[in-house]
Formats: C-alpha cells, sequence, structure tokens
C-alpha cells in the first residue's frame, strides 16, 4: 500500500504542477456551470429537486469527458517520456503501478467535482433540497468517475500516445454508455445484458434521483475492478513484447 | 555477481540474442560492446527484468531471474539509453522518489539521497528541476537514480551517448567511482570508451558473444585466432571422427545453415594457426565430399577494427 500511495502522491503532484490538470479543471466547471444555468435551472419555474437531477445528469456528461482526459495520460505519457522503465525495473509491482494511478486520478477527479459544490448549494437560495440527495449524487458521480477512469486507464496502457489512448477510452466509454440502445434493438437474454452493463442509463439515474442502490454501487466497482484488472494484465505482457 | 547462461530472445523472426553465455564478477566493470542492433540492449533489460528471455538462464546476486524477478529488482540499479526523469520534479525529491520505490528504509532516505547527490556532483543543481538541466547532468541524475538505494549491481545502458568529450569524462570517472562497490555491466557501441574504463569486455555481434577479456587479450585473440568452416557431404559424427586429434586446434559442430543440402555436416575450427590444408587432408582421406572450407579469421578481425575505428572517429 505504501508504494501504490506513493506512486499516487506523484502523480496527484504532477497533475497539480502542469498546465493539463488546470485546464481540464477549468474547462469541467466552466462548461458544468453554463449547462447547470441553461438547461438544469432554466428559464421556466422548477422544483428544487429537479434542478437538482438535472445537474447531476448535465455533470455525469462533463464528469465522463474530464476522466477521459485526466487517465488517457497515466500510461501514455511514462512511455512517451520513456519513464515507465523508472517503475518496471523498482521492485514494484504491475499492479500497485496501475492502483496508483488509478487513485491519482480518482483523487483529482473528487477534487474536480467537489469544486463543483457551489451550484448545488446554489439552490438553497430559492428553494429546499435533501443534503442526502445532494452527497447520493456525487457518490454517483465518484463512482462513475472511478469507472471511467479505469477505462480510459486500459486504453493508455495499450497505447504510448496519449492522443490515441483518449480516442480508444473514449470510443470504450461511448459503447458502453449506448449499451442501452442495444438492449432496444435485441432480444432477450442479450438486451438485459446490454441494459444493466450500460454505464449511465439505469446505474447513474438513481444516484441523481437521491436514491442509494446498492446493485448500482456493485456496478460501478465492479467495471471499476475488472478494467483495472485488464490494465495490469496489459501492463504485464510487455515482458513478452519487443 | 551476474551469470547468463544461454540466453536467446527472439522477436517474431528476429534473433535479437542467440545462446549468449557470460559472467560478471562481483566488484568488476564490464562492457558490452557491439554494433547497434547486436543484442545489447535487448541483453540488458533481460537482466533489468523489463523483457522475459525466449530460453536460458540468469542468475542476478545468486537469485535466478524469473523465480525472484521482484527481488532482483531491489538488488539492481537501472540506467536506459535516456535517463527516466520526470521534468517537473526537482532532482532531490526525484531521488527521494526512487529512493521509496526502491523500498529503502524511510528513515535512511535523507541521507541517501545526500550521499548520493554528493557522489555524483549534483549539489549545485540539487533544487533545480530536472526538466531545465543539461544532458550531462540529467545522465547524472540517472546514475544517481540508479545507485541510490545502493545495489550490488549496476546496468548502464550507453551512459556516454550524446555527450560532449567534457561530460564524456566526468561521466567515466564517474562510472570509475562505482567500483568496488558495486558491479557494473554498461554497454557501448564505442569500443575504445569501454576500455578505459572496463575490466574486461564482451563483444556482442548479431545477438552472439563472438569475444570476451581484457583488452589486451581482445586485441590478441581477435586479431590471431583463426577460425575455419568446413561444410562435408556426410555425417556429424564422420566429421568429427575426421578432425579428431587436430593439434591445437577445437573443434565444434555446428548447425545446418539454411541452403545447406540434406546429409551434410557442418563444423567450426578454432586454431592459432592456418589448418586448412590438414583440415582439408582428412575430410578427404576420411570419404568425405568436401564441400565448403572457409577461413572466418577476417570476419572477427573486420569487427574488432570497425569497432576501434569508430572510436577513433569519436
Amino acid at each position: 500500500m505504501r508504494i501504490v500511495l506513493l506512486i499516487a502522491r506523484r502523480e496527484l503532484l504532477a497533475y497539480f504542477s502542469t498546465f493539463s490538470g488546470y485546464v481540464i479543471l477549468a474547462v469541467y466547471l466552466l462548461m458544468s456551470g453554463l449547462l447547470f444555468n441553461i438547461y438544469a435551472v432554466g428559464a421556466e419555474a422548477k422544483y428544487s429537486q429537479d434542478v437538482l437531477r438535472d445537474f447531476f445528469y448535465f455533470s455525469s456528461g462533463m464528469a465522463l469527458v474530464g476522466a477521459i482526459l485526466l487517465a488517457m495520460r497515466l500510461l501514455a505519457e511514462e512511455r512517451q517520456t520513456q519513464t515507465l522503465v523508472l517503475l518496471q525495473t523498482a521492485p514494484v509491482t504491475d499492479r500497485e503501478v496501475i492502483w496508483g494511478k488509478f487513485l491519482s486520478a480518482l483523487a483529482f477527479f473528487a477534487v474536480m467535482i467537489a469544486l463543483s459544490i457551489y451550484m448545488p448549494a446554489l439552490i438553497f437560495v430559492n428553494g429546499r433540497v435533501a443534503v442526502p440527495q445532494i452527497l447520493t449524487g456525487y457518490l454517483g458521480l465518484l463512482l462513475l468517475g472511478a469507472a471511467t477512469i479505469s477505462i480510459a486507464l486500459l486504453a493508455s496502457a495499450w497505447s504510448s500516445s496519449q492522443i490515441m489512448a483518449g480516442v480508444i477510452g473514449a470510443v470504450m466509454v461511448a459503447l458502453l454508455t449506448i449499451a442501452w440502445m442495444a438492449a432496444r434493438i435485441t432480444d432477450e437474454p442479450l438486451s438485459g445484458l446490454m441494459a444493466y452493463l450500460a454505464l449511465h442509463n439505469i446505474h447513474f439515474r438513481t444516484f441523481s434521483q437521491g436514491t442509494l442502490n446498492l446493485r448500482d454501487v456493485v456496478y460501478y466497482l465492479g467495471i471499476t475492478v475488472f478494467f483495472l484488472e485488464c490494465a495490469v494484465r496489459s501492463l504485464e505482457s510487455r515482458l513478452w513484447r519487443e | 555477481m551476474i551469470r547468463v547462461s544461454g540466453l536467446s530472445k527472439t522477436f517474431g523472426n528476429r534473433q535479437a540474442l542467440d545462446h549468449c553465455t557470460f559472467e560478471v564478477p562481483a566488484g568488476q566493470i564490464v562492457g558490452l560492446v557491439g554494433k547497434n542492433g547486436a543484442g545489447k540492449t535487448t541483453a540488458l533489460r533481460i537482466l533489468s527484468n523489463q523483457l522475459l528471455p525466449s530460453a536460458g538462464e540468469v542468475w542476478i546476486d545468486g537469485r535466478a531471474l524469473g523465480a525472484e524477478g521482484l527481488a532482483i529488482r531491489g538488488r539492481i540499479g537501472v540506467l536506459p539509453e535516456t535517463p527516466p526523469l520526470y521534468p517537473e520534479m526537482t532532482v532531490t525529491a526525484y531521488l527521494r522518489f526512487a529512493a521509496r520505490l526502491r523500498r529503502v528504509n524511510e528513515a535512511e532516505v535523507e541521507p541517501r539521497v545526500e550521499s548520493v547527490i554528493q557522489r555524483t556532483g549534483l549539489a549545485t543543481v540539487a533544487q533545480q528541476r530536472t526538466g531545465t538541466l543539461a544532458r550531462g547532468y540529467r545522465q547524472r541524475v540517472g546514475i544517481a537514480q540508479a545507485i541510490v538505494h545502493d545495489p550490488p549491481v549496476v546496468l548502464l545502458d550507453e551512459p556516454m551517448t550524446g555527450l560532449d568529450p567534457l561530460q564524456i569524462v566526468q561521466i567515466r570517472d564517474l562510472i570509475l567511482q562505482l567500483k568496488p562497490r558495486h558491479t557494473v555491466l554498461f554497454s557501448s557501441h564505442i569500443l575504445s570508451e569501454v576500455t578505459q574504463i572496463c575490466d574486461r569486455v564482451i563483444l556482442l555481434d548479431q545477438g552472439k558473444v563472438v569475444a570476451e577479456g581484457t583488452e589486451e587479450h581482445l586485441r590478441k585473440d581477435l586479431l590471431q585466432r583463426r577460425s575455419i568452416a568446413v561444410l562435408v557431404r556426410g555425417t556429424g559424427e564422420a566429421l568429427r571422427k575426421a578432425l579428431a586429434g587436430l593439434t591445437g586446434c577445437e573443434v565444434h559442430p555446428r548447425a545446418a545453415q539454411a541452403g545447406d543440402e540434406p546429409g551434410c555436416a557442418r563444423a567450426e575450427i578454432s586454431s592459432g594457426s592456418d589448418a586448412r590444408e590438414e583440415v582439408g587432408r582428412r575430410c578427404v582421406e576420411a570419404g568425405l565430399g568436401l564441400l565448403e572450407l572457409r577461413d572466418e579469421r577476417h570476419g572477427l578481425e573486420a569487427l574488432m577494427l570497425q569497432l576501434l575505428e569508430r572510436g577513433q572517429a569519436a
């Protein structure tokens, strides 16, 4: 665990000491703020809980993009700058490398979404919402972010180009997000499976409505662990490659 | 300290290493020399546990690579061709990170970092970001991270590439200081560069160890040794019998090469003098069809001279 935290700490400092981390943070907050004002608050009168639900819906879209941008560099950049060899020649397992990288991106992601708290707080000016609904929504965002980071981290393990890792990660996340559409045009049991696998649709909706469903928590944790394990295997496979 | 036996590595159809066998005794500096593509980096990547061999065995500090790969990583320090530096970190922060990554006890991290900064002459740039350092200093930081955990074995891949003459002298002195505390194996494609600081040299060509020893021994051996390749129509056993007892010669059976006809056998004869006449006579007397008798001395000579010439030009 000490090594995982060591790697995570170095990565986290790298986010805060480079321009790209702040750019991702600023763009996320700007876009979330705009979407909050235009769509969530809007011009028509709404119940406060509907405003909050819409806020989490639009924030989740931006969170997907932010998580991909944060994770795409994690291993691809190390390959590009040839620093991965430092980790690979140290007495460190590939699992420790992957989890360290993952935790750093997740910590930065948590800071990023936490900075958007002023938006749901603004609802209190003209309305009332339950604090547990806000907390549940943020937990949903964090779990969605963890799953997305793990997918993009796998893409980053496959590529030595950050752009390519970002594109591959985005395609994988998009395919998993629109799996519910495929569920509509397929028969059971495939349609049930597709609907269950969809990254956003049924699983995130419950969080945005303030409902904490254990099934959805398990889904996001399962997706996260699965893709992180795939990333570990991908990193291990370097031993056989040129 | 390092023992390599029958090490081979194949990438698709390309044989990067071909049954390499060599040893590096404790406390010595040994150079791995060869042209570009000779297999030096592949050998160092296998030794540093970044790549699995296709065949063969490696022991480092008495531990077998593979079974104890992770434990071995803690016993070696590695400087790849490009120093693995994080540009946003200061030299001190980077070395602290490298020490902790190599599982140095927390109480020992600061003294080790301080000591390695002094040893590698980095005191003046200790608080500077590694991304802003000149090439020579980057190389020093690369060496510092390789020795910060005080490993018994240090592997350096082309540590002097891209440096100016003054920097080469400084890095050469730095490598010399690693002895005898560390056993050093480093690669280079410039023989003269290696012979100035190495106790021994291992010469690699096309993935094979073609010679090894001190510079003096190599010069004598490569320039005097003759190697004769013979190809006959007949069995390997018949060829071995025909050549048995050749004075001052060593006979090594060789595998058939692409294009050899079926029912043929090959051998290589090492000798201090020209034994072609005697080899040819014995083959004919044994009733073997002599298809090829070739003096390969010039192949080794050319390799050595090519490496020497490159060194003189650099």
